[in-house]
């Protein structure tokens, strides 16, 4: 694991393995807000012109509750990406509140790891949608997935 | 070899989603870069389920009456 506490240093510009795999989980939360804000505005565009092609009522809540369903798969996608986050978050938090370093680093690699997984969920079912999110390269997906990643 | 790889999935996210460079590259302390984070984290809307924004969207426009 030494070359990933190394690599941590050097991609997030850090003075230590906590800062560095705090520094990842930022990179990680940004593009989840990211792909979430862009997500919202998708949605809320297919949603509008339900609204303005039916009148009130009904057949126009129908019309809501089937396009809102389309979008479901994605939502969830984004909050177990959430979860997966909060989870990393709260784990790089306990690891420096307990003074730990490197002897923690592969547990967080592995959640991290995780959270590189579902973000790629989300992606996969943003394009199904129509939406297209920054992709990860096949390999990093494959090294994501032999690290311990679950998907 | 893995090294590259990894190095790419930061780079390949950092270049792509805007404002994740100047996450990848400013330097921060421990406790600056935890604090920041923990901020970051706070952020992130749950979509779905009770108290999701996704679901309450929905149902707000389900009940406009006009």
């Amino acid at each position: 694991m030494k070359w990933i506490v190394l690599l941590m240093l050097l991609v997030g510009g850090c003075s230590s393995p906590i800062a560095g795999m705090a520094t990842a989980g930022s990179v990680v939360t940004q593009a989840h807000l990211s792909a979430g804000g862009q997500l919202d505005a998708a949605r809320d565009k297919a949603l509008d012109e339900v609204e303005a092609q039916l009148p009130a009522g009904p057949e126009r809540n129908a019309e809501l509750d089937r396009v809102a369903a389309e979008w479901q798969p994605v939502g969830e996608a984004l909050d177990d990406l959430k979860g997966a986050i909060e989870v990393y978050a709260q784990s790089v938090t306990l690891a420096h509140a307990a003074g730990t370093g490197e002897e923690i680093l592969p547990q967080l690699v592995a959640l991290l790891a995780r959270v590189v997984l579902l973000y790629d969920t989300v992606v996969d079912l943003a394009r199904a949608l129509g939406e297209e999110l920054p992709h990860l390269p096949e390999m990093v997906r494959a090294l994501a997935r032999s690290v311990g990643g679950v998907q | 070899v893995i090294e590259a790889i990894v190095a790419a999935l930061f780079r390949a996210i950092a270049d792509a989603v805007p404002g994740v460079l100047a996450e990848a590259t400013g330097k921060k302390n421990d406790d600056e870069a935890v604090n920041h984070l923990n901020e970051l984290v706070k952020k992130m809307p749950r979509r779905t389920g009770a108290g999701g924004t996704w679901d309450a969207d929905l149902a707000a426009r389900k009940h406009k009456t006009t």
